[in-house]
Order: structure tokens, then C-alpha cells, then sequence
């Protein structure tokens, strides 16, 4: 019964993974921006400029879920259920940070416009917000998916989206050779340990509370994810990849390759993370659903039996003239 | 007005003729069920041993998640209750699939949307009742207006206490069941 209930691909797995992604790397560049530190007009630029790119890929990623994908812009029309809400703010994220981004290169025509900037800082980080939290409630709307309506979905979300911004921003600034720059070294060193340490935690009591809820299928979700069709992807992906690895990784310094290893690691554990959170949110059991039994050569023949009866029905009511 | 369906399970025999009726009345493919029915059970203790069968349309919940989770409006409810999916605006994004707590919406491979039982608003409109209620060899199917007190369809509804299934969700369902 899992199975056919995966309405959710990988493909909406990655969308929600980049969206989240893009979003917190834009909060922690404007943060650093907003609060003057002088890495921010060395790394911004290039920082939201690739927020803006990676979440544009989660955008198309979304539109190739779609099956009427020219339609793509009827998603946007009604602002009051989440999901037309989280694409227009997607949209207007992706343009913000764009522009943004371009006040920070020097052969731009407007470039400083401090002004601008500040102004597109404050409203990025507010559609950035609004992306990173809006899955979370998405999710936690479905009813009868006790594993997605737990009060803690949305921190969970955020603390992991947050992971995986600052991961990005880790591995942009290494790249731009501002690895060891002291901003770039305390959000590598304490901030980004504190937030791997916090989702550890919200992770483990996220399971236990929904295993312990009393709703099978909260119980059913938890067990694909320890022991089932998830483990896998939940013990390799998230907890060694994503957690225990970069934690350990602690003990071995800050070098840039190091940082680098970090990065590329958790990244990979934040996708994995958002694969099982989709996938784990099966619907609760109708009474009897595990039983369907008919086959569809049952079916066809007691379609054609059905036709038959209903001709000598017709045939017995109008003579055969119907 | 709003229409509803009643379900008696102690007359239900699981033959099935209500899902292929529904296939039919709607050209739908073969596998694909509008209307699929459930064995539940045998449960209970050897010899005191109960199974009985249950049908499963689309509830047409007069708080449908559905509804208000589609991001283009394409699932609606209607005057009469009847929650319907507009087939221009549906884009197939498939998350009324994730909203309905009953899984009863089918994703059309062919036309790129998503499906489900319209509680035959076609025949309604013409003064018939669903083909399942017509076809029901046992007439475990009773329909009305469940916003009439004197309807057939509420009468037993309180005589037989009747309920929907999940009523804990809040979703309101127009299907009740006689439970056996
Ligand atoms: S049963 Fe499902 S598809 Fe039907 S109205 Fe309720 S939520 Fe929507
Ligand atoms: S698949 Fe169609 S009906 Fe369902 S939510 Fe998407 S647009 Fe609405």
C-alpha cells in the first residue's frame, strides 16, 4: 500500500530541498550584509546569485512534476491555498535575490546602490522565510498523515534548511578563497555545529513523538524509516552523511578542504533528509485496504458480464428496438 | 441541497457490479476505480468470525482538503455539494492525491490529470440517480438530499446511525455508512 501511495517523487523531494537551500543561503548572506560585516561585499554577490540559480532549478523541478507544464502559472492563482502561496513567493524570491546579486558586481550600471540593497535585504529574507517555513505547514495540512502533522515539522524543516544554507554559503566562500576569513570561520565553526547538534536532537524527538502519538500511521512512517523501505536512505543518508560524519569531522580541524568535505557531505544528507520526509507521510488505512484483491482479469470479465446483462435488460424492455 | 450517499454494509455482498458500473458510466480504464470496494476482515475470534464489504467513493467533504490544498482552483465544490475537478485547470501537480485522507483520486497517465468519482452529476442533472446507486443488485445504496430532514436518506441515516468513516478527520464526508 506504500507504494501507491507515493504521490510525492524525488523530483518534489529536490525541489524542496533547493528551495530550502537557496532561501537559507540568502538569509545568511543579507544577514552578514545587513549586520556590515566586510566578507559580505566578497562573497554576496556570488552567495545570492547562486540562491537565486539553485532555487530557480527547485522551481523547474517543480514545473517538470507537472504534467501540464506550459499551465505552469495557474499554480500561482489562488494565493490562499499553500502551495500558490509558496510559488508566488518563490517567483518573487528568485527575482529578488537576483537583483540583489547584481548590486554587488562592479560592472553593473547600478552597482553599489546601497539603498536598493538594503531594501531587497530585508524583503529577500522575508520571502526567504516564507520559502524555508512553507513546506512544513504544507505537509502538516494533509490529514490522516500523522507523520507530517506534528507541531515540530516546520522547526525541523527550518533548522535542516538552515544546515544546508550554510553549507552552501561554506562551500561558495571556499571557492572564492574566503575560507578562513573570520566570519566565514565562525559560521563554519559554532554556528553551523549548534544547528547540526539542534537538528539531531529535533530529529530524534520528532520520531519518537510521532511512533509515540498512537496513530498507526505515524507508527508505519517511523518503521519505514528505521527499519523499512527507508532505512537506508535514513541511516546512510541523513544520520552518517548528513549528522555523524560532519560532527566527527570537528575533531580534524578547519581546513578548507576539510570545509569542503563537510559541505559536500551534509548537502547530501539535507536532500536524503527531504526523500524520507516525503516519503514517510503515508495515509492512514481504510478498514480492509490491505486486502484489494480483485485482479484485472476479474475485472474485465465482470465488466463484460455486466454489458451483457444490461443488453438483455434492453433487449426485455424495448425488444431489442432500445 | 446538498447530496449524499448512504451505504448499508450489512446488505453489501462485494460482488463489485457498483465499480464496474462506475467504470463504465465514465469510460475509465480497466484498474482504474472511481469507486473501488474493500474486503475488511475476517476478524475476531475462530468460530466467532466477521468479514464484511466496503465501497469507497470520493466522500465529497463539505471541508475538502482537496479543495482547498489545489493551487489553481481546479477542484471545486459545487452549490450542491458535489466536489468536482475543472479538467482545464487542473495542471496535474497531484497534491489533491496527497490531501485526501480516503485516497480516492486517480492520476489519468493519458490526460495528465487527476480523477475521481463526480457522484454521476451528469445523470443528477438529468433526474437520475449515480449509476451505482442504480446498479446495486442488493440496494445497499440509498442517495438524497442530506440538507432535507424528511429525505429518505436522513430518516435512516438517524434510525440506523449511521456514520462516515474517519469522522475524526473534520472533513465532513456526504457518505455515511451502516456499519455491520
Ligand atoms: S474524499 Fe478526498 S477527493 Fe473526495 S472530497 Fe474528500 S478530500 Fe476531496
Ligand atoms: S492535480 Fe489538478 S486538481 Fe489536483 S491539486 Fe493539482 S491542479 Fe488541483
Amino acid at each position: 500500500m506504500e507504494k501507491r501511495q507515493e504521490y510525492f517523487g524525488a523530483l518534489a523531494a529536490g525541489y524542496f530541498f533547493l528551495a530550502a537551500m537557496g532561501a537559507m543561503m540568502f538569509i545568511v548572506a543579507a544577514g552578514l550584509d545587513l549586520t556590515g560585516n566586510a566578507v559580505a561585499e566578497l562573497i554576496n554577490g556570488w552567495v545570492t546569485l547562486a540562491a537565486a540559480v539553485v532555487t530557480g532549478i527547485g522551481a523547474l523541478l517543480l514545473t517538470v512534476e507537472l504534467s501540464k507544464k506550459m499551465k505552469f502559472y495557474l499554480v500561482m492563482t489562488k494565493p490562499s491555498s499553500l502551495m500558490g502561496l509558496g510559488s508566488i513567493t518563490m517567483s518573487a524570491f528568485v527575482a529578488i535575490a537576483f537583483v540583489y546579486s547584481t548590486t554587488f558586481f562592479d560592472f553593473i550600471p547600478w552597482y553599489p546602490a546601497h539603498g536598493l540593497r538594503g531594501v531587497l535585504a530585508v524583503l529577500g529574507i522575508i520571502a526567504a522565510v516564507v520559502l524555508a517555513a512553507y513546506p512544513g505547514l504544507e505537509l502538516g495540512e494533509a490529514r490522516g498523515r500523522a507523520f507530517w502533522n506534528g507541531s515540530g515539522l516546520v522547526p525541523l524543516f527550518l533548522v535542516n534548511g538552515a544546515v544546508s544554507g550554510i553549507a552552501g554559503v561554506l562551500l561558495i566562500s571556499t571557492i572564492l578563497g574566503q575560507a578562513q576569513s573570520p566570519a566565514v570561520l565562525a559560521l563554519g565553526g559554532g554556528v553551523l555545529f549548534g544547528c547540526l547538534a539542534v537538528q539531531a536532537v529535533l530529529l530524534a524527538g520528532y520520531l519518537m513523538g510521532v511512533h509515540s502519538s498512537g496513530a498507526e500511521e505515524g507508527r508505519r512512517a517511523v518503521e519505514a524509516i528505521l527499519r523499512g523501505s527507508l532505512s537506508a536512505k535514513f541511516w546512510w543518508g541523513v544520520v552518517v552523511s548528513g549528522l555523524a560524519v560532519p560532527l566527527l569531522l570537528y575533531l580534524f580541524g578547519n581546513s578548507p578542504a576539510l570545509t569542503v568535505i563537510k559541505a559536500i557531505l551534509i548537502l547530501i544528507g539535507c536532500a536524503c533528509f527531504r526523500c524520507v520526509f516525503l516519503q514517510a507521510g503515508v495515509r492512514r488505512s481504510l478498514p480492509g485496504e490491505e486486502n484489494e484483491w480483485m485482479s484485472v482479469e476479474e475485472e474485465a470479465q465482470l465488466g463484460l458480464r455486466l454489458e451483457q446483462r444490461w443488453k438483455e435488460k434492453e433487449t426485455w424492455l424495448y425488444g431489442g428496438n432500445g | 441541497m446538498r447530496w449524499g450517499m448512504l451505504i448499508d454494509l450489512s446488505k453489501c455482498i462485494g460482488c463489485h457490479a457498483c465499480t464496474v458500473a462506475c467504470q463504465q458510466e465514465h469510460r475509465l480504464q480497466l484498474g482504474e476505480k472511481w469507486n473501488r470496494v474493500l474486503r475488511v476482515g475476517p476478524y475476531g475470534k475462530y468460530p466467532n468470525l466477521t468479514a464484511y464489504f466496503l465501497p469507497v467513493p470520493c466522500m465529497h467533504c463539505e471541508d475538502a482538503p482537496c479543495v482547498d490544498g489545489c493551487p489553481t482552483g481546479a477542484s471545486f465544490r459545487r452549490e450542491d455539494g458535489i466536489v468536482v475537478i475543472d479538467e482545464e485547470k487542473c495542471v496535474g501537480c497531484k497534491f489533491c492525491m496527497v490531501s485526501c485522507p480516503y485516497g480516492v483520486r486517480h492520476y489519468n497517465e493519458d490526460k495528465g490529470i487527476v480523477e475521481k468519482c463526480i457522484l454521476c452529476f451528469q445523470r443528477l442533472d438529468n433526474g437520475e440517480v449515480p449509476r451505482c446507486v442504480e446498479t446495486c443488485p442488493v440496494n445497499a445504496r440509498f442517495f438524497g438530499d442530506l440538507d432535507d430532514p424528511e429525505s429518505e436518506i436522513v430518516h435512516l441515516i438517524r434510525k440506523k446511525n449511521a456514520n462516515p468513516l474517519h469522522k475524526e478527520l473534520g472533513t465532513k464526508p456526504a457518505v455515511y455508512y451502516i456499519f455491520p
